[in-house]
């Protein structure tokens, strides 16, 4: 709008100030570093692959992410049905849990935590408060959810 | 209901080694002496830390403990000066079920103090055993209420069922803590200026003193309470049976193509309210209460029997118009519906999309509730997890794993979880009103649906007497006859059903007003007579123990406790600034006492508790100090604990314990000392 219009429609002088976003709270720092904590913790040998850990945080996320994953796990969606997103938090996530000491990055493909992401991971995996839907659901199938299944997904080879 | 102190640790960290002070206490009375300025006061005040009660003593969240604990510690072998890194404070407690669980707050530390860890065991003088931990949080509103709240689990582990009290805004809240503990605490201070006690006010609780008094002492009026509480849930229960006949009575003329007039939806007390509701049916197009439409209907069918069918032929005139009019009335009904239909579908298409927000802003609202509870519960994750500062160069970042950049910044969590409760609160009003609107174009539409239905029958009857012999008996006469007997007898039986709801809803209007009634009647702030006899015997204690000390501005016999406020007072007016300093602390000795001693024969809510740091005795004779020390050993008979911790002379103070049955523990030098 050209600025005489402006002054020709306001009597004063005028100012806007920015106000803080809402964001989505797994967009949240806090919420995002205990999750990949969590996933991390729930796997074997508290690593993970970068496939995997994409793979689990797209399928974790919200209810109806979840709901398609059990279908994927119960054998009642086709692999090549099951759509996996990159999310590009989990990139920001994993270079948080590297700053903060919670997790280090192998040859630039595994994510493994480290002495202190593995604390946190007991803390956050003992409070039944936090987390519930997202540590059922990780309870539920993560013996199912391996680096070779998460392979053949991913390659949308057939499970059986 | 017991609370007992078994052991209290204090423990500071430093670059030089581990200090720290342990003090086991027993039953009984327990005397803790050190000299003035050697770390008392922080014991004493530590188990307030401890116990999240610190608000107790002022409104500002600070840490009420001194240096030792908080900066920096002179080493007293070296002289030197340490900086504390890490601290902490424990306590074991024990309850009337013999439970013990230790409790644990850091002072200095990385982690939330807020945070405080409950081992459910003897951590501290069995620290072999295993034992369940379990973190709670203190300060935070909910930390009364809320399951994770330090403060709820303390109330349970002591078994109290505190009262809800009124706020000075008007809304209620439960009793916090932080005005019950001084009446069994008394801090050096402020807590020996006033008696009873110095009640925090800031909680902004009406009548804060009378009703942690009326607590504490186990007064009826805190069960008068209760009873209020369970009338208010009668209440609801009413209000929900209410609805579900409402429902009950609209589906009903649903079903019977009518509709319910001057039903209230909630609850009424005037039976004539409910007398008064009818039902409408529709009569040609005109809208006509039951009971008169009934009679009406009945002489129709009663005509129409008596009547001769008439023969096609007699009819056949009429019966060519009335198809013609039939056939438009018939496509108008049609059209209405249509339109109908549409309405609903767009309504619940809205409905559904307003489903669905309302499902994803509950899933992000547990999610941020999540990221809030994460972000300040964490022990150790909360360390590194700091949302505000990159952990690489240390520059404040934005809370979020978007692309950090400039520009507005992101809502704090609490901010965000407010946004998605207000959203939440639109969109389930969005639903309900929805709701209401399908049900409401649904009614109309069922009514609609048996119009078309009654027109297409007729239709059907009238066609046929078109085509037959003219000799034949009319069906379309038939059919009139039967469609309106079967209305007839349809319509009689629901407004027998309706009859019969509104004996329902009388029962409940009759529940209702005697709820009401019951809620009138339940007295205020009234004593009753057990109430009465416990302040006449909490009246006597303090005048008993009074006169043991040394009580002299006058006569002990004249000190009454108010049942107005629970105050000490004489002929009627609270006694103030006429007290001499020592009386002043006598009373307030024997107030506290006297709570104590109370609870041995009646049943309070006392804890069987009473801490005071540093009994004043330097202002008071020699002899009542003695007194006050004897009065106090007694509490081991019932039970109850009793410490004072003091800086007394040490020789005088052997003196004055001389004979009785304590637990003393001396410190030489510094409480807190090198550990390892």
């Amino acid at each position: 709008m050209p600025n005489d219009l402006i002054n020709r429609l306001l009597d004063g002088p005028f100012e806007l100030t920015s106000r803080p976003e809402p964001i989505p709270a797994d967009l949240r720092l806090t919420w995002g570093l205990s999750l990949l904590v969590l996933m991390l913790g729930r796997s074997r040998s508290k690593r993970a692959s970068l496939q995997k850990l994409n793979f689990l945080a797209h399928s974790i996320r919200t209810r109806e992410s979840r709901e398609a994953a059990m279908r994927l796990y119960e054998g009642n969606m086709r692999v090549s049905h099951y759509m996996v997103r990159v999310e590009p938090w989990l990139n920001r996530a994993i270079a948080f849990s590297k700053g903060y000491g919670l997790a280090e990055i192998l040859k630039g493909r595994t994510i493994q935590l480290l002495p202190l992401g593995s604390r946190a991971f007991e803390h956050i995996y003992s409070d039944d408060s936090v987390l519930a839907e997202e540590k059922a659901f990780l309870d539920a199938i993560g013996k199912w959810a391996t680096e070779q299944t998460i392979e053949r997904v991913m390659k949308m080879d057939a499970l059986l | 209901m017991k609370l007992r102190v078994r052991h209290l640790r204090l423990r500071a960290e430093t670059d030089a080694g581990t200090f720290g002070a342990d003090i086991p206490f027993d039953l009984g009375l327990n005397v803790l002496w050190a000299d003035n300025t050697k770390g008392k006061s922080t014991c004493m005040q530590g188990m307030l830390y401890a116990l999240g009660l610190e608000r107790m003593l002022s409104p500002r969240r600070e840490i009420p403990l001194t240096y030792v604990m908080t900066s920096h510690l002179d080493d007293p072998e070296t002289g030197e000066k340490r900086t504390v890194l890490q601290s902490s404070v424990s306590l074991e407690l024990e309850n009337s079920a013999n439970e013990i669980i230790t409790v644990r707050r850091n002072v200095i530390s990385p982690t939330d103090t807020r945070l405080i860890s409950v081992s459910y065991g003897a951590a501290l003088t069995s620290p072999d055993g295993k034992y369940i931990q379990r973190d709670f949080f203190a300060l935070d509103p909910g930390a009364a209420q809320r399951e994770a709240g330090f403060h709820r689990m303390l109330t349970e582990f002591i078994g109290w069922r505190l009262p809800i009290v009124r706020k000075y805004d008007g809304n209620e809240t439960l009793l916090y803590l932080e005005t019950i503990f001084p009446l069994f605490y008394v801090e050096q201070k402020q807590g020996w200026s006033s008696t009873p006690a110095a009640f925090p006010t800031y909680f902004q609780i009406r009548d804060v003193g009378r009703r942690a008094v009326e607590f504490v002492i186990g007064l009826e009026t805190h069960e008068l309470e209760l009873r209020r509480q369970q009338i208010e849930i009668d209440l609801a229960e009413v209000r929900a049976n209410w609805g579900a006949k409402f429902d009950e009575a609209q589906t009903l003329a649903q079903t019977s193509e009518t509709r319910v007039q001057g039903l209230p939806k909630a609850p009424t007390i005037s039976r004539d309210e409910i007398h008064r509701a009818f039902l409408l049916a529709i009569d040609e197009g005109t809208w006509l209460p039951v009971q008169e439409f009934l009679p009406i209907l009945h002489s129709r069918v009663t005509t129409l029997r008596t009547d001769e069918i008439p023969t096609v032929g007699a009819m056949s005139d009429e019966t060519a118009g009335r198809i013609a009019h039939v056939t438009t009335e018939f496509a108008k009904k049609n059209a209405d519906r249509n339109s109908l239909f549409r309405a609903r579908q767009r309504e619940i298409d809205q409905r559904d999309a307003v489903e669905r927000r309302l499902l994803a802003l509950e899933e992000d609202l547990q999610k941020n509730l999540d990221a809030q509870k994460l972000q300040r519960l964490g022990s150790d994750i909360d360390t590194h997890s700091r949302p505000d500062h990159c952990p690489t160069c240390d520059q404040p970042i934005a809370d979020s794993l978007l692309a950090q950049r400039v520009g507005p910044g992101v809502m704090t969590i609490d901010d965000n979880i407010e946004y998605i409760r207000s959203q939440r609160s639109i969109f389930s009003r969005l639903v309900a009103q929805s709701n209401s609107a399908v049900e409401s174009i649904e009614r109309e539409l069922a009514i609609a649906t048996a119009e078309a239905n009654r027109l297409a029958g007729t239709l059907r009857a009238l066609r046929e007497d078109q085509v037959a012999p003219a000799s034949a008996p009319s069906v379309a006469k038939l059919e009139e006859r039967m469609r309106l007997e079967s209305r007839l007898q349809n319509l009689d039986e629901t407004y027998q059903r309706f009859e019969e709801l509104k004996e329902s809803f009388l029962v409940l209007a009759a529940r209702y007003s005697e709820l009401l009634a019951e809620k009138e009647v339940l007295p205020s702030d009234r004593l009753t007579a057990r109430d009465k006899r416990i302040v006449t015997k909490l009246s006597e204690l303090i005048r008993e123990q009074a006169k043991s000390y040394g009580f002299s501005t006058f006569p002990a016999d004249e000190i009454e406790i108010s049942s107005e406020n629970f105050r000490p007072q004489k002929e009627g007016f609270e006694i103030g600034f006429e007290l001499s300093a020592s009386d002043a602390i006598r009373l307030k000795w024997a107030y506290s006492l006297a709570m104590l001693e109370l609870g041995r024969t009646e049943p309070t809510n006392h804890p069987g508790l009473v801490i005071f740091d540093e009994p004043r005795q330097q202002e008071t004779a020699k002899i009542s100090f003695k007194q006050l020390l004897r009065r106090a050993s007694l509490a081991k008979e019932s039970g109850q604990q009793v410490i004072f911790a003091t800086s007394e002379d040490r020789e005088q103070l052997a003196q004055f314990l001389d004979g009785i049955d304590c637990k003393l523990t001396t410190f030489e030098g510094h409480i807190v000392k090198r550990i390892t």
